[in-house]
């Protein structure tokens, strides 16, 4: 699957917030609209607020606590 | 002194004056009646960096969450988080007030998102923001989706401050499922194969009236007699709690011959509900 330049960037900031894996980023960039794909993508350039996955992926009332890292593994 | 333990998250209550689509819990559930005495030995029994509170709303329970921190030796030492809603963020001075109440208050994380957004408002985060700052207290804002259009909140509210934004996956569970809005795309592969974050983290939860859990997802909800122990100890010895310990979600599925489909998770907590709802331990 080959990918333009911005939906290079709307998976690379998919994958580093630990929504998707890569195909699955993929799979999901190639089916948004334009507008949509201008949107998503110029939210990775947000200088500002700090943007991290809470946990990972777990969702709950535990793990409501940000980590306060661009990238968080566990 | 006992195991380290480095986050307890106390939910604290069922009380909140939002209904957000999406909570994991109903606001119409009455509180348990607890003195929170077993909580505060136990928190002052071993080594707890953090305590987050949570609820319903914390705010609504400041009483309760004084009556706490005032039992517990070594407060300097540890970091005091809540979870809110931010509902008394009208005007700053209101608003420095309320946190100021708290016997101690490191941390504030406001929720926000399009669910809050429906009773709330980013005037109000704004507004929690700038006390904060003024307090010297730690800010940040759980931004809780369901697709990934919900992600443009974050514009707006990079044009309010320099903050952290925790985002989380609003999950198959509680009034999300009810209602259908919990985050549809499939599981993302490469979490089968961590071991529970919570566990890993050595992270507890606190249920008002009930006990401790090391489960606050699927497990909670449909099997609570498997996850949800009167002390540490008895959680620390249960079966399930050292099987999460040891392995994988993937590494349990094989053991315990259980065939994942993936197509029917979208995440690694709905892989233990299914590894686990009908195992006899």
């Amino acid at each position: 699957m080959k990918l333009r330049k911005n939906d290079k960037v709307i998976t690379a900031f998919l994958v580093s917030l630990g929504l998707f894996t890569i195909s699955q980023a993929k799979n999901y960039v190639v089916n948004l609209s334009k507008k949509d794909k201008t949107l998503i993508a110029s939210l990775s350039n947000l200088n500002n607020i700090k943007i991290s996955n809470t946990q990972g992926n777990t969702y709950s009332l535990a793990v409501t606590e940000d980590t306060g890292t661009k990238k968080k593994t566990c | 002194m006992l195991s380290k333990i480095n986050k307890i998250t106390i939910l604290v209550g069922n009380k909140c004056n939002y209904k957000c689509s999406h909570c994991l819990f109903s606001s119409n559930v009455k509180d348990y009646v607890d003195d929170f005495s077993t909580l505060i030995s136990e928190i002052n029994l071993r080594d707890v960096n953090k305590l987050l509170f949570v609820g319903g709303e914390p705010t609504l329970y400041i009483k309760e969450i004084n009556k706490i921190l005032s039992k517990i030796k070594n407060l300097g030492k540890k970091e005091i988080i809540i979870t809110t809603n931010g509902w008394f963020a009208s005007d700053i001075s209101k608003t420095e007030k309320t946190l100021k109440s708290f016997i101690k208050l490191n941390s504030v994380q406001m929720s926000y998102d399009r669910f809050h957004m429906e009773f709330s408002t980013l005037k109000k985060l704004k507004t929690l923001y700038n006390a904060c700052l003024n307090l010297k207290k730690d800010f940040s804002v759980i931004l809780s989706i369901s697709n990934i259009k919900d992600l443009i909140i974050l514009k707006k509210l990079n044009d309010i401050g320099s903050f952290r934004v925790g985002i989380q996956k609003v999950y198959r569970m509680g009034s999300a499922f009810k209602n259908q809005i919990y985050f549809k795309e499939t599981l993302n592969k490469n979490f089968i194969l961590r071991k529970c974050p919570l566990i890993k983290n050595n992270e507890i939860i606190y249920i008002r009236g009930k006990g401790f859990s090391f489960c606050c997802s699927n497990l909670f909800f449909s099997r609570e007699s498997l996850v949800v122990y009167k002390n540490i100890n008895f959680l620390m010895r249960s079966e399930l709690f050292n099987i999460l310990k040891k392995y994988n979600f993937r590494e349990m599925a094989n053991k315990y011959k259980i065939n994942i489909k993936y197509n029917n998770v979208n995440n690694e907590c709905d892989i233990c509900e299914e590894i686990w709802k009908n195992q006899k331990l």
